[in-house]
């Protein structure tokens, strides 16, 4: 498992090493940048609002958040970490990402380290998620948004996507649609993330590029699905040990599975 | 690109993408494709979407690839418009012509050049979640997932909000302060009783404030981590009554019973609860209402008089044993609260608060005494049988104007009358004694406050209050046992005293927060107390009185006016806050005592000095230094004996007395609550310069203690305790030490001071676990060690254990089992072990509607329960009687 791991690593670091260079012409003003206020799932429900960016054109995009120059939320509720929080009060200098590559068809997203583990990046599956598009229609800001549903790793997402704007990104790994998500949450009302706003006409020469510094632990697809199903159950036992007596299990069976965004994969 | 799949099976079955580009074979499919270009080029994720002819149901889309190809397909038929679009171009729709069998349609598009004009466009939007400044607002819709009960169920959906499986409602490592509803507040700290019981239906929205004041005027300006919640009730909220009730009754045991009851109303102008709760199986309800009487605000501005109360001399059975009092209090109590807020315009609110409670208190206590004193040694024996019985009658008043949007009025009136009867019946050495004892409290109490904000971040406070409180008793005891000190032959003896206090006080308060975040206030004030201490003492031959002796008579008048001056600044440098303050009091003491006249005029200054410093994220250190003098109470001053307690009497120094304290402290905290590894030490030492300390005649029948000024007492406590999570076995270790060293001195039968050096020392471990299974345990361990030295040394180690199990079996059933050990070393071997057992099975028939319940308590049956303690002068052993088991059926529900 080791060796195989190992060179595992070199070629995700070559694919990296590639998207990263990318050097395509075309680095035109065709860019659009969206700012979004975003919640991650927090055991079983949204966490504080987080500050992030969506910068696409046509050859590719991404989402950063969590990202050391990015404004704090104006108000910091978890101040102590008292709360359960898998993400919210952590940043670094190249933050948490989604990158995505339409003519390759790649996605590459990083995630920010914290006390108990390092920032780690994955080469992702591409996965178009099946929309169906309803008749739903509502205004947010000045665009008319039409309604769409869809199923994506364990979570049901409703997005709301403007015509107006064709550009079919969106924030995170919700894409695909004739138009640009403006707003998207679950079912289980965890996930919410909605535009605040639009900047056109974005020069793009460095932006749009997955990067990465070396202190990261990198997965292919299939290490990712790993590590993820055994993280969350180690760190939610953590939490419950440290109840004074008397507080007795304050977090049902049902909060604990549902924390982190994606549950189920392909 | 969406595909569609053979249309021949039946089945439609969606199909994941893998693999960077499609293929497939389809029949009776349309095909659309083509090339995009716009301005010469290819255009790469152009949109192209296929709609219903009329052009409002999208059918399918697809995106142009890099070389530009797009390939639309659909099994529909008829007439349809192909909208293509791109970022920069104009988008067009193309009407295909009717389709009415599979075919394929070439259809290359030109897109005209159109660049975006618009550089930024802001989104505004109605979103669950808004913040400004201190507020967070959360719309309760979007939150609300349909099997919400009550208020705590929403709460526990809103982000940033910890509720515990008690009900506290936590943001961060800080408690809520109060929950609000519409803006008005009933319990204070005591809002369980509202968000377990009122319903979430009418809520509209959940508002979060931070920094919170309990002063609006205040907000931004005095110093305040405090958090509170304010819950807003939709514009049609109808005025429902709404509440729940928990009935329990006694299996097996001879009727025991709980009954509670919650019962609210609140609209919009009015609101009302009522709460009532009826037991016999030792619950003292009134714990939880006392924050409602009187409410604790720690050194908030405009508290003048908070901490005045009157006096109390006699108490029969004060000391209990260091056990749960649950267990030990045999009790029959009865308890009814009405409260009520009237909005009687939009600047004047109204509350009302009431409540009645009465109790019945049966006690059981075997104790025996060593008394070893130089060369005096003697043994008493005690059994005593008692019954008190205490009516308490509460009102409370406030009322709030507004008179301008800078000036607020808040007016605060307080009645209390309680009456208490207690009777024993004791055995003392073999002799038959009875004791009664009556005492009452009347309490008259009003405040007034004017707020006004001079400026922005200026406020004065002008508070004025009155307090009137009388606590008379009187006592009787049917035998006479003094015979060594009186040297006369009576039967029995009564004793009456009248305690009364008047309170007058008056203060200016100013805050001024500078622009830098520093912090000025200035308080001046001046407050007088009057109390009157009445004391007769009689000797009885039945019902004759015999005697009256001179010393053991009291008639003292003690005035204490206080003039004073306070200023305080907080500095801040960046990571670090140093707080100066300085008191300056000129006092004003006048006693009277029969025919005697004494008054001073002592003038001193108070300084304190702390420092905060937050080193980085995981340390913090905070220390303070403070220079104290206390003025004496009446309690150290009167001159002649009084009778406190069966077989004591005591006498005050009769001088003024202004005590001298100097106390450090520092406390150094490492990490925070969630993280791996958690520490925080706590450390104090303080000395008294000068301190009461007690002249004491010890015999056996009897012991007379006098109050002295002794100089030097000094007291050290040390406290620390630490949190370590270990991953391989899911649980968590809690390790807690602590130790105290005082030394004092005092006089006992004639001897020179003699030194007394206490010291304890006290350690423990708690292993929680934290599976996510169904079980789970806690299991916890604590040495108590203490030593007394005088010329002899006591010293005792005491061990108290528990074990805690709990089973979730489903989320509608579970149950806790709850044991308990306890070891006292010096008792003898066949005492020394005490060994608890309590049980918790809880059904929910449906959540927060109806949930049974079945309580065991005691279920060892352990009748009796014996402790150990040690003082400078004598080792008692004390026998208690406990709760027998008891088995208690329960049934809650809501309406």
């Amino acid at each position: 498992m080791d060796n195989k791991f190992k060179i595992d690593q070199i070629i995700i670091v070559i694919i990296l090493f590639f998207y990263s260079y990318n050097s395509h012409a075309q680095e035109s003003n065709n860019s659009i940048k969206v700012v979004y206020k975003y919640h991650v799932p927090n055991n079983g429900k949204m966490s504080d609002e987080i500050y992030s960016q969506l910068t696409a054109n046509n050859e590719h995009s991404i989402f950063i958040s969590e990202r050391d120059d990015f404004p704090k939320p104006e108000n910091r509720i978890t101040q102590d970490g008292n709360s359960i929080s898998i993400k919210v009060t952590e940043s670094d200098e190249i933050g948490c990402y989604v990158y995505r590559n339409f003519s390759k068809d790649s996605i590459v997203f990083r995630e920010v380290g914290s006390k108990f583990m390092n920032a780690i990046l994955v080469v992702d599956h591409w996965k178009e998620i099946s929309w169906d598009i309803s008749e739903g229609k509502k205004k947010i800001g000045k665009y008319e948004c039409q309604k769409a549903s869809g199923n994506f790793r364990g979570r049901i997402y409703t997005a709301w996507f403007a015509s107006d704007i064709p550009i079919s990104s969106g924030p995170w790994k919700l894409f695909g649609l004739p138009g640009l998500i403006l707003e998207a949450y679950d079912s289980n009302m965890e996930f919410y993330v909605v535009a605040s706003e639009i900047i056109f006409n974005v020069k793009t020469d460095v932006e749009i590029k997955a990067v990465y510094n070396n202190n990261e632990t990198k997965f292919n697809y299939e290490e990712f699905k790993l590590y993820r199903k055994n993280y969350k159950e180690e760190y939610v036992k953590s939490i419950k040990a440290k109840l004074p007596r008397g507080a007795n299990l304050n977090l049902k069976p049902s909060d604990i599975k549902n924390s982190p965004i994606e549950s189920e994969f392909e | 690109m969406k595909v569609n799949l053979n249309k021949v099976n039946p089945l439609r079955i969606k199909v994941h993408i893998l693999l960077l580009f499609i293929s497939t074979i389809s029949f009776g499919q349309t095909h659309i494709f083509g090339i995009v270009k716009g301005h010469g080029e290819i255009i790469s994720q152009a949109n192209i979407v296929l709609k219903t002819d009329n052009n409002s149901q999208i059918i399918a889309y697809t995106t142009s690839n890099e070389k530009g190809y797009y390939e639309i397909t659909t099994n529909k038929k008829g007439k349809f418009v192909l909208v293509v679009s791109a970022l920069n171009y104009q988008p067009i729709s193309i009407p295909t012509e009717q389709i009415e069998v599979a075919e394929k349609i070439e259809k290359n598009i030109a897109l005209i050049y159109k660049p975006i004009e618009l550089k930024q466009v802001i989104i505004v939007s109605e979103r669950p979640i808004t913040v400004k400044k201190d507020t967070v607002t959360f719309l309760a819709k979007s939150f609300l997932q349909g099997n919400e009960q009550v208020v705590e169920d929403l709460l526990k959906k809103i982000p940033g909000l910890n509720v515990t499986s008690d009900g506290t409602i936590k943001v961060g490592n800080e408690e809520v302060e109060k929950v609000m509803i519409d803006g008005d507040d009933f319990f204070e700290k005591g809002y369980k009783l509202l968000t377990k019981n009122m319903p979430a239906s009418p809520i509209e929205k959940v508002e979060l404030y931070q920094h919170y004041s309990n002063n609006k005027h205040l907000k931004g300006i005095e110093n305040s981590e405090k958090i509170a919640l304010n819950l807003k009730l939709k514009d049609d909220a109808k005025r429902i009554w709404f509440g729940n009730m928990q009935l329990g009754y006694g299996l097996i045991t001879e009727n025991r019973y709980e009954v509670r009851g919650n019962l609210m109303n609140f609209g919009k102008k009015n609101k009302h609860y009522i709460l009532a709760n009826l037991n016999n199986i030792g619950f003292d309800a009134t714990g939880d209402i006392n924050y409602l009487i009187r409410p604790f605000r720690f050194n908030e501005p405009a508290s003048i008089g908070d901490n005045q109360t009157a006096n109390t001399i006699l108490g029969l059975q004060s000391e209990t044993a260091n056990l749960r009092q649950k267990k030990i209090n045999f009790n029959n109590a009865e308890l009814l609260s009405l409260n009520s807020i009237y909005t009687i315009s939009p600047k004047t609110k109204l509350k009302m608060l009431g409540f009645f409670n009465s109790d019945v208190n049966d006690f059981f206590k075997n104790s025996f005494q060593s008394f070893t004193v130089g060369n005096v040694n003697f043994k008493n024996t005690e059994d005593i049988v008692g019954r008190k019985v205490k009516i308490t009658g509460f009102g409370k008043i406030d009322l709030t104007h507004d008179i301008s949007k800078t000036k607020t009025l808040e007016y605060t009136g307080k009645f209390n009358r309680t009456d208490e009867k207690n009777r024993s019946d004791l055995n003392f050495n073999g002799n038959n004694i009875n004791e009664k004892l009556q005492s009452n409290n009347q309490l008259f109490d009003q405040k007034l406050v004017l707020t006004s904000k001079l400026k922005k971040n200026k406020v004065v406070l002008i508070s004025g209050r009155y307090i009137n409180e009388k606590t008379p008793q009187s006592y009787a005891v049917n035998q006479f046992i003094y015979q060594d000190l009186f040297n006369q032959n009576t039967n029995n003896i009564a004793q009456t005293s009248e305690n009364k206090m008047q309170f007058a006080g008056f203060e200016a308060h100013l805050l001024d927060r500078k622009n830098n975040g520093e912090l000025l206030e200035i308080q001046f004030g001046n407050q007088f107390r009057k109390d009157d201490l009445i004391s007769h003492f009689q000797l009885k031959s039945n019902e004759i009185i015999i005697n009256e002796p001179l010393d053991y008579q009291n008639q003292l008048s003690y005035f204490t006016n206080d003039l004073y001056l306070i200023t305080k600044y907080r500095f801040k440098f960046n990571k670090i806050s140093v707080l100066t303050q300085s008191d300056l009091h000129q006092l004003f003491n006048k006693a009277e005592n029969f025919e005697t006249l004494k008054t001073e005029k002592p003038f001193f200054i108070n300084p304190k000095l702390g420092f905060e410093w937050e080193i980085n994220n995981k340390n913090k250190i905070l220390t303070s230094y403070s220079l104290n003098k206390t003025n004496a109470t009446i309690l150290d001053v009167y001159d002649n004996s009084i009778h406190t307690g069966f077989r004591s009497f005591s006498k005050g120094t009769s001088n003024f007395n202004q005590l001298d304290a100097s106390s450090v402290l520092l406390n150094y905290t490492y990490g925070s609550w969630g993280d791996k590894f958690f520490a925080n030490t706590f450390l104090l030492y303080s000395r008294n310069h000068n301190f009461f300390s007690t002249n004491t005649l010890v015999a056996q029948n009897y012991s007379e203690s006098e109050k002295i000024l002794i100089k030097g007492r000094g007291f050290l406590t040390v406290s620390s305790n630490m949190d370590r999570y270990f991953k391989s076995i899911s649980s968590n270790l809690k390790l807690t030490f602590g130790g105290s060293k005082s030394n004092y001195k005092n006089i006992v039968n004639n001897s020179d001071l003699r030194e007394i050096r206490n010291s304890s020392l006290n350690y423990g471990f708690e292993l929680r676990s934290g599976f996510s299974g169904f079980f789970n345990y806690h299991i916890g361990s604590k040495w108590n060690y203490n030593k007394v030295k005088t010329t002899v040394t006591n010293s005792f180690k005491d061990n108290m254990s528990f074990l805690d199990l709990s089973f979730m079996m489903s989320e509608k059933f579970n149950f806790q089992i709850q044991t308990e050990r306890y070891y006292f070393g010096n008792l003898e071997r066949q005492y020394n072990k005490y060994y608890f057992m309590d049980l918790d099975i809880k059904y929910i028939v449906k959540e927060n509607n109806l949930t049974f319940s079945l309580s065991g308590q005691n279920l060892f049956n352990t009748e009796t329960f014996r402790n150990y303690a040690i003082n400078d002068i004598s080792v008692s052993k004390t026998e208690y009687k406990l709760q027998p088991r008891y088995m208690l059926i329960k049934m809650d529900f809501r309406f």
